[in-house]
């Protein structure tokens, strides 16, 4: 009876905590790629905390998921049945959800948010059949990103033409030895493959696609991939490289510029403080400058356990102190408009350039060709593996482009839309 | 086991035998058997990855689709070249350094550790190297022999390149299989060579070769299959590209799977892919296997 009573009390104990975590808490699940980022996740955390202080009972659960491997994790985690509470998710991906029937709809819930107003027009990518399924959370423009300091021996201003800038980048060449301009051509990597040559093509006003309609061989389109082949050509780029590896030359002063994210310029912050002042950004020189706007969503899956709280969280994060925040200390674009300070202004003075460009020239959201968003993967493999031959010196961009209008048109045939 | 025989009745000996054996057999019914039919049966839908609906009956419209598709008769072919290349390279220097670990010399122990270490280095962590030693601007192959090749970014270089990484990520294995085999080998057929007076290489070709038949039929089997199914080398290396050049129907799978979110088709191409398999099998069990027996 004792050794009974020694057991019962050995297992009351064992399975005590359990109970307790069990059935006191709600937990939000949250994954996201950006947990372990510095500063933004920071950010989060934040914003978990004050969460969580204000709703006793209930904790988030965060799940850090390497951004190269976000989509897969989440769509593999949704096709076993599961789902978290509150999803961040890629502009790329918001078409594909939104097409399956994965994402909640959260028109009740705006309807109550007096923040709704304020959130930036990239908010309509979250649109589908008349509902709204997602929230703005960020949406930063590519710009030109230089280094003042390599522009200046070289003798050149900030470009603002294509040509301005072929010059800039063989006198940066010519005088200090640094690569003028440094873009993505290890093809492995898709996506940091494509996105330069999306970036070139938007910027001479052509596409890989319009409407659903393939157009890889539109002249525009081949006019600005010739454009960029010229600094491949000349050896003003460094071959071979994806992008990460062109944003620490860039840090260690072997790029003079980049087209990118501002995240890039973050990184020299982090990586280079004595660089970051002589960092900045402006339009990209192109004839449209266009500037491709990546970006991402709140959403809240279908499944999801406790989209009320999820709601609330994301709610949270879209309060005016959370977006200037945003702003102020990650130097990100937040999802709704928010006011440079004059000390922000002062402080990092290639916001404003940023900032401009979100307001002047956004382009090309998701990284997906137009009319073919849900197919992104496939339209960024086609385009890359045509161009792949080009930088192998195979054939010329016009014949590599022939052949992949060819193949879109008729992959585009066996789609089911 | 004779002494249960003759303990045992034949009926008793039958289960006992069935119940050592289902362990396995469950085991492999449930890793092998069932994903093997699941697989098979979501070849015939048109199912994505992802879908709150289930997915409906395709028959066999996604093998049609593929074996009509240039893409994948190239992708095949590109897989055989890189198996056979790869199990060729891989035999001929695991024979090689096989052969010279088996000599007797000072350091031979050491030497034999560092032939292995191409095999036990984590793959990720090795290719990743790699890509940066066949790095196009930067890359130490390219500087010690004063090239400027494309070793991963030209498509007319890429498939050899990643041959010879995986050769040299997988011949450990046959030297360590071999070597075995090597040892195996009675010395006193090698004295009686001498006797007779035979070369160094009469004894290789007449001894040693012949000698390494039982082991040989096994390690070739494991090469093949091992690089039939290898994935991780070339996807991290060059994703399948440059233009496709080094897709091997493993990359078209997780491509089709994981990518483009199309299981059905996915699905589609692993059955074929498992079938070519099976087919190299049969051919290699009939033409070397029976050869031997």
């Amino acid at each position: 009876m004792k050794r009974m009573m020694m057991a019962t009390l050995l297992i009351a104990l064992v399975m005590a905590p359990i109970g307790v975590a069990s059935g006191a808490n709600k937990q939000i699940q949250f994954p996201s790629w950006m947990w372990g980022e510095a500063g933004t996740g920071d950010w989060f955390k934040d914003g978990v905390a004050l969460y969580e202080s204000q709703n006793p009972g209930v904790k988030v659960v965060p799940a850090l998921v390497p951004a190269g491997q976000y989509e897969e994790k989440l769509l593999i985690d949704m096709a076993g049945g599961g789902a978290p509470d509150l999803a961040p998710v890629f502009t790329n991906m918001m078409p594909k959800l939104m097409r399956m029937g994965l994402l909640e709809p959260l028109d009740d819930y705006l309807a109550k948010a007096d923040w709704k107003s304020n959130l930036l027009p990239v908010q309509k990518v979250a649109q589908y059949n008349g509902k709204t399924y997602g929230v703005v959370l960020t949406a930063s423009p590519n710009g030109l990103i230089y280094n003042k300091k390599l522009l200046d021996k070289a003798g050149v201003a900030v470009p603002t033409t294509p040509e301005e800038m072929l010059v800039a980048a063989r006198k940066v060449k010519q005088a200090t030895g640094a690569f003028g301009y440094g873009f993505a051509t290890r093809t492995a990597d898709v996506l940091e493959a494509y996105i330069p040559l999306m970036q070139w093509a938007i910027g001479f006003g052509g596409d890989f696609s319009k409407d659903g309609v393939p157009t890889a061989n539109n002249p525009k389109t081949i006019e600005g991939l010739e454009f960029l082949k010229r600094f491949f050509d000349e050896g003003l780029t460094p071959k071979g490289l994806d992008g990460p590896m062109l944003r620490k030359m860039f840090v260690e002063e072997k790029i003079a510029m980049l087209i990118d994210g501002p995240w890039a310029i973050t990184y020299v912050k982090e990586a280079a403080p004595d660089l970051y002042e002589y960092v900045g950004f402006a339009a990209p020189p192109t004839p449209t400058h266009a500037a491709i706007t990546g970006g991402a969503f709140y959403t809240i899956p279908v499944r999801a356990k406790h989209k009320q709280e999820a709601f609330a969280l994301l709610s949270v994060y879209n309060q005016p102190e959370w977006q200037s925040r945003w702003l102020e200390d990650l130097l990100q674009i937040p999802g709704q408009n928010a006011e440079i300070s004059p000390k922000l202004a002062k402080e990092h003075p290639w916001i404003e350039g940023m900032v401009d460009v979100a307001a002047k020239y956004p382009a090309g959201f998701g990284y997906s060709a137009p009319g073919f968003e849900e197919y992104a993967g496939e339209v960024q493999r086609m385009v890359v593996d045509g161009i792949a031959s080009v930088w192998g010196g195979r054939t010329t961009v016009e014949a590599a482009m022939n052949d992949v209008q060819q193949k879109m048109v008729k992959w585009a045939a066996t789609l089911k839309r | 086991m004779s002494r249960m025989r003759t303990a045992l009745p034949n009926t008793a000996v039958n289960r006992v035998s069935a119940a050592l054996i289902l362990p396995a057999a469950i085991v492999m019914g449930a890793v092998v058997i069932y994903p093997i039919l699941t697989t098979i049966g979501l070849s015939l839908t048109d199912a994505p990855l992802i879908s709150l609906s289930p997915p409906s009956f395709a028959g066999l419209s996604n093998y049609a689709e593929w074996l009509s598709n240039p893409d994948f008769w190239r992708s095949l072919w590109i897989t055989l070249i890189y198996t056979f290349g790869v199990t060729i390279g891989s035999y001929a220097i695991g024979l090689f350094t096989a052969l010279l670990l088996n000599l007797d010399f000072p350091g031979r122990a050491i030497l034999r550790g560092l032939v292995l270490l191409p095999w036990a280095i984590p793959e990720v962590a090795a290719v990743m190297t790699w890509n940066w030693m066949l790095d196009y601007q930067f890359g130490i192959v390219n500087s010690l022999l004063g090239s400027q090749v494309g070793w991963v970014t030209d498509s007319a270089m890429a498939l050899w390149t990643v041959t010879i990484v995986t050769i040299w990520k997988q011949f450990p294995l046959a030297t360590v299989v071999l070597l075995a085999g090597l040892q195996a080998i009675p010395r006193e057929l090698y004295e009686a060579a001498n006797v007779d007076g035979a070369s160094r290489l009469q004894q290789f070709v007449h001894v040693t070769l012949p000698g390494l038949k039982p082991v040989n039929s096994v390690l070739v089997m494991m090469l093949i299959l091992y690089t039939f199914k290898r994935i991780s080398i070339i996807y991290l290396l060059t994703g399948g590209g440059p233009a496709k050049a080094t897709e091997i129907l493993p990359v078209i799978t997780y491509l089709e799977a994981f990518k483009y979110f199309r299981l059905g088709s996915a699905s589609a191409v692993g059955i074929l892919a498992l079938g070519f398999t099976l087919v190299i099998t049969l051919v290699y069990s009939r033409v070397f296997l029976r050869e031997e027996a």
